[in-house]
């Protein structure tokens, strides 16, 4: 049916303004200031504030609390390829979810909505997969995840700086920029705003503890995912 | 006039081409506030709004993209807007007017056809007010606008399957509307 005309349609012409309408409108664009700044530009800053957020939530975390350290204490003592290959995919996921939700699309519209609902659904389950389930570590990280807070709190007021960094780089990248599914949009900027915090809590949390990793981790990426829907439509919408 | 054309060079920072995007976008904006918004005064200050947020996000355009789906999704978000503003109040049925209908039919034929043409036009023109705003829209861009399934999907923010739901939904309204008011003839879509 999508093909199809009702015979109907050919009555209905395009009419135009009435001239007073075409004047109101001609003064109000005279006297409001537009921006500048194109799309792409801000889309290249966005990418770099969020692994620049990482690094700022982590610094932020060592004064924060103090005796926290930067990275993860047994970093250098991890099976290499193990490590490099679980960062790797942590990364990939974050930087899917980025691209789907800060591209233009062929129409400049923004990709497709099932795409945005996808990366808006997968990346805190995929992300507690790939912590959760036979999570690496070493004796050294042991000993120091017990002296971590069990619920971690502290991780997860990192995962909340790191991911509000990225965020509102993200939100400001596409200022005025959405005009269709905003929500949608919204949902998965904060997704991925979620996935770098998640990267950040990985390079620096050695905690194997499901408690910790549950509440402290995995519950702060999921909650970005919804606080980007609520929060950034105003700011997407023209 | 190639209006994505025009509006390259507007967002890139030359005002001077606005009375030219002006020109090129005008008459299809202000028909689809129409059809949206219903009521002629609710439907200027539609335009207006719109316009003025065309103008005010212009850097944002994306050089390749249709204008004019771009502009149609942006009149579409602030009729959104302004719904939400009322309160979530019930949009109420009122006829559109007859400058509106005027200006749509204003090349017609005979008087007689003039007529039958009005009154088909103002049968569509209320049901269309009286169906909710995601089935007028989807069957305004689909239908009258002559956009496919997938870029309907693309300005709505949906899926081309949900547009194509809804826009069945409102032509079987308006089947309907016309088949009571005596148009037997209309064959389904």
């Amino acid at each position: 049916m999508a093909d199809a005309r009702p015979p109907f349609d050919p009555l209905i012409t395009p009419a135009a303004p009435p001239r007073e309408v075409a004047e109101r409108v001609r003064a109000a664009v005279a006297k409001t200031p537009a921006s500048r700044s194109t799309v792409p530009r801000r889309i290249a800053l966005a990418l770099v504030a969020a692994p620049s957020a990482i690094l700022l939530g982590l610094l932020g975390s060592c004064l924060v609390f103090r005796g926290r350290p930067l990275f993860r204490v047994d970093l250098w003592l991890l099976p290499e390829a193990a490590f490099a290959v679980r960062l790797l995919v942590l990364v990939l996921l974050a930087t899917i979810a980025t691209g789907l939700a800060l591209m233009p699309g062929r129409r400049g519209l923004g990709v497709r909505v099932s795409l945005l609902l996808i990366a808006s659904l997968a990346v805190a389950p995929l992300y507690t997969l790939l912590t959760m389930v036979e999570p690496i570590g070493t004796a050294v990280g042991d000993a120091a995840a017990r002296a971590l807070h069990p619920l971690g709190l502290p991780c997860a007021l990192v995962a909340f700086t790191v991911g509000t960094l990225a965020l509102s780089a993200f939100g400001l990248a596409l200022r005025r920029a959405v005009p269709s599914a905003p929500v949608n949009r919204a949902a998965a900027l904060g997704a991925a705003a979620g996935g770098w915090a998640g990267v950040a809590l990985f390079l620096q949390c050695p905690a194997k503890n499901t408690l910790h990793l549950l509440v402290g981790h995995s519950l702060p990426v999921a909650a970005f995912a919804l606080l980007g829907a609520i929060v950034l439509p105003r700011l997407l919408k023209p | 006039m190639d209006a994505d054309q025009v509006m390259r060079r507007y967002a890139g920072g030359e005002d001077a081409a606005f009375e030219e995007l002006y020109t090129a976008l005008s008459p299809r904006l202000f028909s689809f506030c129409v059809r949206l918004a219903g009521r002629n005064g609710d439907a200027e200050d539609l335009f207006q709004d719109a316009f003025l947020k065309l103008h005010r996000s212009r850097a944002t355009y994306v050089t390749g993209a249709s204008v004019l789906h771009w502009a149609f999704a942006i009149v579409r978000s602030t009729h959104l807007d302004r719904l939400r503003k009322r309160a979530r109040r019930p949009e109420k049925l009122i006829a559109s007017t007859d400058d509106i209908l005027e200006a749509m039919l204003e090349t017609r034929g005979s008087p007689e056809s003039e007529l039958h043409a009005e009154t088909l036009a103002r049968i569509v023109e209320q049901e269309l007010q009286r169906m909710s705003e995601r089935n007028r829209s989807a069957y305004i861009l689909l239908k009258i606008e002559g956009l496919t399934a997938g870029e309907a999907a693309e300005v709505l923010g949906t899926t081309g399957d949900a547009v194509k739901q809804r826009a069945f939904r409102a032509y079987e309204a308006l089947r309907e509307a016309l088949s009571r008011a005596g148009y037997q003839q209309v064959s389904r879509g």
